[in-house]
């Protein structure tokens, strides 16, 4: 029986998006900058704190000078200290991985470390290495494909006949439309599929298992990369797959959580729902990286419409920001309405029925959109082109901004 | 939709009150505070809009006199059909229904015109507050809502919404504006600062390999430049050898010459140590002969020291005696030391004892204090007999003491009856004082009576006025009566025409006749009461005038009586009051104080005589038992032998120191042995001393200084003859030592001889010069082979290269060639150093790039602001599209529905001005007044009080407006409170204008308001009891 440490997409320094960061702790700061630096030696902990056999890495683990050099160090210390602990490391590297010159800043690879090369010419196998793990023969393919995709033909260089002992395919597939499909990785005589690329961890197919561990560390770069689980420990015993156990090692999740106002009848309430969402007791005891959406109308809505409230509900839930783990609130999103029926107001005659009518375009409206003052050039050539939200959205969010000037009671 | 009634199930302190039949126009809700107005408007707006729920910061209402909370509304709809609301507390609980049944649930939102409840709130409800709270604003926040309240009525200005909006999108970007302070340009100029820092960060990462390369290259320059040296300082240091070895080496040269010029001679083989062992034996004759000269001298010195010594012998034979003696020497210093302690304690105790004696006693001294009994029953009967006599003088102190008292008190009755008697007499007689206070309290119901006469008077006044403004109406008395008989004729003619088969004429005779009978009856309603006279037609004469004379006279007469005017005013009456009731206080607390005064006096008379006399007797007899005890404490001193003028208060006193000097005498005595015993043994020590001093020829008058000399003199006997013994034992061993130093100088001039020998030689001079010959042969072999040597220590394995340099035998070309190469060392040393920092340097910088944080920490920054810019962007987005849904509703609002509301309010505001101002301007967010020369004023700048009747014309008007569509019954709360008597009923003909156009409830708590309604205005009034009575 053996155990390897299978994992991906380590991204080192690749840095977070999407957090604002204002007024951030500088040692909180740094943390979120060194949370891939950091996940990885966490991930190097886990294998030697297991005793694993060997680790496999199925690239996603450094993308270039772009992103500095002290990842390339940090990988290379973390393998050496693998070495170091009689645990091999068996490497390939992806499309979004850095080019062989792209590794400058370290002399080559520790001896217990061995990368795999890229595609053989047409018609030859990829390369493999066989070794006895726990008493059993271990042969693992693999292929590695630095900052250009993967030929065609890939998969047909796989061995297709059964080999002595247990068979890994070593292999990072990628992201988007070079993706390789990996319903067709059945077809090869691999026991464990090995794979990189996705961001949330994911079992394609079990016996032979193809598995895509997730990314180590989460950036917050959409829904799908906000951390979790991102290491598999696989035991083999006798040939075949035992157990899959899905291992965390990152160091800071990435939450959006909604809180509804509706039923809520202080702002200590509001504030206890925000604490449950982001408490890292939630979140494996995790740091958390937190945008909160508060929506819904309800007896706390005129409250919350005074921007020194919000502020100040901002600097509580922000007060676990220099602790360890940190909560860090990142951002709120106030979308709460005042408590108006606008079908009613729509069928009013006042001032409210006609700001409604000109928001939404009635007929006999001027088109209010004709003289909107558009950003220059130079702000916007900084900005994504849809500001995140479409131009329903923020209409709709202006129409509520509107409504609560006219709509907050006696003046 | 008008309301035409309600009825209330439970609500506050309402319970099935029910209001129904309410006519069009103005309807004026009358009651005292407490009595339930606030509660009926909000139960009306409830209705409509729905009851708040518990969670809502409104006042819910709950039913406090039973019944479930809610009711019925009863509305006309639009189109005159009557509709009842029904709501419960729940939400659920709505109902609406007409005489064809149950409504659908939007028909409350139909018959509201779909006004929300905000805007019912903002625009048809208008309280006190709204109107009061304007005098406390500003200018500026005048002219705002003054402006608001005719243009928007949803509680907030859209002016107030853009300026807000703005404010908010302008910190963050404003399109035309100048500068970079703008948050969205600060965002983007950090940005592109910390994009620019990215890249020259990322630059130096792409650059590695290039920095690599560069350190290959250095590291290969360092290899050149430490290999240049290296061969240089190899140059050097052969240089430095041969030069180092050459005199060596030069001296080798000649030495091999001189041996062979030496090698014919043959000379004797000696030993190695020939030359060391012929000086040995030459030292040791000489030493020899030397140490025997020295011990032959010595023994000299020692015989002259021994002779010269002398010793004490007389003092030898006594130093025995003179040791037992110094023995005793410690005893007999304490001795003496205690001698001259006795004396002291003597001399203390003898004045002390003098001095005990002397208290004792003038004729008390050692003898009769020897002499006095030591026993206690003597001193406990001299206790017991002056014990009497303390108790006879305390007995007589304490009879005293209590007569003088029971003097003081009698004395002090007799002055307090003689004050109260002066006391009754100043305060006067009581019973007028009682009289006086019922005049007072007669005269103040008087008084009360005629104010209420006088009120009573007005009032009638008040209603005569009235009466006669009706009267003046126009109505003759005959018109009802007429009236009505017509109606009854018409009714009887319809009933004819019905019964007699003319159903048409009689259907018309009886419309007209039931016409006819209401109008009788609202004539009947508006005739004025009979009006009061005189009884012949003349002026009127009220009923009340007769009482007001009557009891004015009547307060005129009772006030002069009490010395006051004939109208006493609150204050003369309070005063009045006051000091009567004083006055009597005063005099019956003196006169109770007079008649306990006299009750103690008759008690004392009686008593003082017996008592005065019993106290005599009680003096005398103390003073009787004091001489008797005296006697006898005289006579036991006498019998006793005690002074004769001992106090018995002094007896203890007496013992203590009686007893006291016994002890003294005790210690006295004691002391005095002591002292005789030490004299004795001092006098006999010193005997014992001038007995040995006197056998040694010594004397002192100091027994002790004496024995000091004895001791020293024998001492030093003893010490002379220790030292003549020791020196004569050091003659005896140095004439032993010279003996034998003699037998060994012979016995080294033997071996000396011997060794001579040796050599061939017949003296040591001859012998020394053959090791002379031997010596300097060996001295020139040791040369050559010392020049080998360091040849070999400092060329090592380069031997070749230095003889190749020694055979040239140039030192001062090596010398030449040395500095040279050590120029080129520093040369080359230099440019190794400077390489090789430079690799340093270059190697600390890769290892720096490759560690630093720098791109990561700048890549972290730029996502932190591109967040940021978007986040910004997006804000402002939303608040400048807000801005401008506000801008182009208050654009549309403006053009189309201003106009009306502005007419209609300068038409109101005209009225209630009296014409002053006949037209309103807005220019902006501002609103003029045009007076009738045409001259424009800013409404804000107006009086409060004008301002305020402006605002309400200005919500009227709205109010009006929206009607057109949702025409909502107005809901005023005390509005005209404030109204000065000029404007108020001008105020109340402009609400009598609006309430011609919707229906307006007017709720009030002042009977005037009511009046001043009703005076100007059809209205109907609803009074509602007070909340107790209605509970």
């Amino acid at each position: 029986m053996f155990t390897f440490l299978h994992a991906a997409d380590l991204h080192l320094d690749t840095p977070v998006t999407g957090v604002a960061g204002r007024n951030l702790p500088p040692a909180t700061g740094e943390t979120l900058r060194d949370a891939s630096i950091l996940a990885w030696d966490a991930l190097v902990d886990t294998a030697i704190a297991h005793g694993v056999d060997f680790v496999v890495l199925a690239g996603g683990l450094y993308a270039g000078p772009d992103f500095g050099l002290r990842a390339q160090l940090c990988l290379s210390d973390g393998l050496a200290r693998l070495g170091a602990a009689g645990i091999a490391s068996y490497v390939v590297l992806g499309h979004d991985d850095a080019a062989p010159t792209g590794w400058g800043a370290i002399d080559g690879w520790p001896d217990s470390t061995h990368v795999f090369g890229g595609s053989p010419p047409s018609g030859q196998p990829v390369e493999s290495v066989t070794f006895e793990a726990g008493g059993e023969t271990v042969t693992i393919h693999g292929v590695s494909n630095p900052a250009r995709p993967l030929p065609d033909d890939i998969l047909s260089r796989f061995p297709a006949k059964p080999t002595k002992g247990f068979s890994i395919g070593l292999l990072h597939v990628g992201q988007g439309p070079n993706r390789l499909p990996v319903t067709e990785l059945t077809t090869r005589s691999i026991g464990y599929w090995a794979l990189g690329g996705a961001r949330t961890p994911t079992v394609h197919h079990r016996d032979p298992w193809v598995v895509e561990p997730g990314t180590v560390q989460g950036r917050n770069r959409g829904d799908g990369d906000r951390g979790g689980p991102g290491v598999q420990l696989v035991t083999v015993d006798s040939g075949r797959v035992t157990e899959i156990q899905s291992l965390a090692v990152d160091l800071v999740r990435f939450v959006r959580a909604t809180v509804d106002i509706t039923s809520l009848q202080s702002i200590t309430e509001l504030v206890d729902r925000f604490q449950a969402a982001v408490d890292p007791g939630h979140h494996d005891g995790r740091s958390v990286v937190a945008e909160l959406v508060v929506n819904g109308s309800g007896t706390l809505h005129d409250e919350l419409v005074d921007p020194t409230a919000a502020a100040k509900i901002l600097k509580v839930l922000n007060a676990g920001a220099a602790t360890t783990p940190f909560v860090w609130v990142d951002h709120i999103d106030w979308r709460t309405r005042p408590a108006l029926d606008l079908d009613e107001v729509r069928q009013g005659t006042d001032f409210l029925s006609d700001l409604l009518a000109t928001a939404e375009g009635a007929p006999g409206t001027e088109d209010w959109q004709d003289h909107l003052p558009t950003l220059p050039n130079d702000v916007a050539r900084y900005l994504d082109t849809d500001l995140d939200l479409t131009s329903g959205e923020i209409t709709a969010r202006a129409l509520d901004l509107a409504l609560n000037e006219f709509a907050g009671g006696q003046a | 939709m008008r309301i035409t009634g309600w009825s209330i199930d439970g609500f506050g302190q309402f319970h099935k009150a029910e209001v129904t039949d309410l006519p069009p126009g103005l309807i004026v809700v009358h009651g005292p505070n407490e009595s339930g107005k606030t509660t009926l408007m909000d139960f009306v707006t409830g209705m409509l809009f729905g009851f708040p729920d518990r969670r809502s910061p409104k006042r819910r209402h709950e039913p406090v006199n039973g019944g479930s909370m809610g009711g019925r509304l009863f509305v006309l709809d639009q189109a005159g059909i009557p509709v009842t609301i029904e709501r419960g507390a729940s939400r659920k609980s709505l109902m609406v229904r007409d005489e064809h049944g149950e409504r659908s649930a939007t028909a409350v939102a139909d018959l509201l015109g779909h006004v929300t409840p905000e805007l019912f709130d903002n625009v048809f409800g208008v309280d006190l507050d709204a109107l009061q709270g304007l005098r406390s604003l500003d200018e500026d926040a005048v002219r705002e809502r003054i402006f608001s309240a005719g243009v928007v009525g949803a509680g907030r200005s859209a002016e107030l919404a853009l300026a807000t909006l703005a404010a908010r999108r302008d910190e963050l970007f404003k399109p035309r504006g100048r500068g970079d302070s703008y948050q969205l340009r600060t965002l983007r100029t950090e940005l592109v600062k910390a994009a620019e820092e990215l890249r020259s960060a990322q630059q130096v990462a792409a650059g590695i390999s290039a920095q690599r390369r560069d350190l290959d290259e250095l590291r290969e320059q360092v290899g050149v430049h430490r290999d240049h040296g290296r061969a240089l300082h190899r140059r050097l240091e052969l240089i430095h050898a041969v030069d180092d070895v050459w005199p060596a080496w030069s001296a080798a040269l000649d030495a091999r010459a001189q041996l062979e010029a030496d090698s014919e001679v043959v000379l004797p083989i000696l030993s190695d140590d020939y030359a060391d062992r012929l000086a040995d034996a030459r030292r040791q004759v000489e030493a020899q002969a030397a140490a025997t000269r020295d011990a032959e001298s010595e023994v000299a010195r020692a015989t002259d020291q021994l002779e010269a010594i002398e010793v004490d012998d007389a003092a030898l034979a006594e130093a025995p005696q003179v040791a037992a003696l110094d023995q005793q020497r410690g005893t007999e210093l304490a001795r003496r030391k205690r001698l001259i302690e006795l004396d002291g304690h003597l001399g203390h105790y003898r004045s002390e004892l003098d001095a005990q004696l002397g208290r004792l006693g003038p004729n008390c001294d050692d003898d009769w204090l020897a002499t006095r009994p030591q026993t206690i029953e003597s001193e406990a009967e001299m206790r017991r007999i002056s014990g009497e006599v303390q108790r006879a003088r305390t007995a007589l102190d304490r009879a005293i003491q209590t007569s003088r008292e029971r003097d003081r008190a009698l004395n002090l009755t007799t002055e307090r009856l003689n004050k109260a008697k002066a006391e009754r007499a100043a305060a006067g007689d009581p019973e007028a004082a009682r009289r006086r206070v019922q005049e007072v309290a007669a005269l103040y119901d008087l008084v009360a009576k005629l104010e209420q006469a006088e009120r009573d008077e007005q009032t009638q006044r008040i209603a005569l006025d009235a009466a006669n403004r009706s009267a003046g109406s126009g109505l003759p008395s005959w018109l009802v009566p007429a009236v009505g008989g017509l109606a009854v004729v018409a009714i009887l003619a319809g009933i004819g025409g019905v019964v007699g088969g003319a159903a048409a004429i009689g259907a018309g005779s009886l419309v007209v006749g039931v016409g006819l009978a209401v109008v009788a009856i609202m004539l009947a309603r508006h005739r004025p009461a009979a009006l009061p006279t005189d009884g012949s037609g003349g002026p009127v004469v009220l009923p009340a005038t007769a009482d007001v004379v009557r009891l004015a006279e009547e307060v005129a007469s009772r006030a002069e009586a009490l010395g006051v005017g004939p109208r006493p005013s609150t204050v003369d009456l309070m005063n009045l009051r006051q000091d009567a009731a004083e006055a009597h206080a005063a005099a019956a607390g003196a006169l109770q104080t007079h008649q306990e005064a006299l009750q103690t006096e008759t008690d004392h008379e009686d008593y003082s005589a017996d008592i005065r006399t019993v106290d005599r007797q009680s003096v005398a007899d103390a003073d009787a038992e004091l001489v008797r005890t005296t006697e006898v404490w005289n006579e036991w001193l006498a019998e006793h032998d005690l002074p004769a003028g001992l106090d018995p208060d002094g007896v203890g006193e007496f013992l203590a120191q009686l007893n006291l000097a016994r002890q003294t005498q005790h210690s006295l005595t004691t002391y005095t042995a002591d002292r005789a015993s030490e004299m004795a043994e001092s006098q006999a020590f010193a005997a014992a001393v001038t007995e040995v001093a006197e056998r040694l020829g010594e004397a002192d008058s100091d027994v002790i200084r004496l024995l000091d000399r004895l001791v020293s003199r024998t001492a030093a006997a003893r010490e002379a003859e220790r030292a003549r013994d020791r020196q004569s034992e050091v003659v005896t061993n140095l004439t032993q030592l010279h003996r034998s130093r003699a037998a060994d100088t012979a016995s080294a001039a033997t071996a000396l001889d011997a060794v001579v020998a040796e050599a061939g030689a017949s003296d040591v001079s001859e012998a020394e010069a053959v090791i002379h010959r031997h010596n300097e042969r060996l001295r020139l072999q040791s040369v050559i082979a010392e020049a080998e040597k360091a040849l070999e220590l400092r060329s090592g394995n380069r031997r070749d290269e230095s003889l190749e340099l020694l055979a040239g035998g140039d030192p001062l070309g090596w010398q030449a060639e040395g500095l040279e190469v050590e120029q080129q060392i520093v040369a080359a040393d230099a440019a190794h150093h400077q390489a090789a920092a430079e690799l340093t340097r270059a190697e600390d910088a890769l290892a720096a790039t490759i560690a630093s944080a720098d791109v990561a920490q700048l890549q972290f920054q730029v996502e932190t602001l591109r967040t940021q810019l978007q986040r910004a962007a997006r804000d402002w987005a939303v608040l400048t599209n807000a801005h401008r849904i506000i801008e182009a509703t208050r654009e549309r609002y403006k053009r189309e529905r201003q106009p009306m509301v502005v007419k209609r309010a300068a038409a109101l505001f005209a009225e209630i001005t009296e014409g002053r101002y006949d037209r309103l301007v807005v220019d902006g967010s501002t609103v003029y007044v045009v007076d009738t020369a045409s001259r424009q004023v800013d409404a804000a700048s107006l009086s409060r009080g004008t301002v305020e009747q402006l605002y309400l014309c200005l919500r009227f008007a709205l109010a009006e407006q929206l009607a057109t569509t949702s025409p909502l019954p107005l809901l005023l709360d005390d509005i005209l409170v404030n109204s000065d008597p000029g404007r108020g009923p001008r105020m109340a003909r402009a609400i009598g204008h609006v309430a011609e156009r919707q229906q307006v409830f007017m709720f009030t708590c002042h009977p005037w308001v009511v009046e001043m309604l009703t005076n100007e205005v059809p209205a109907h009034v609803i009074d509602l009891p007070s909340s107790r009575k209605s509970a």
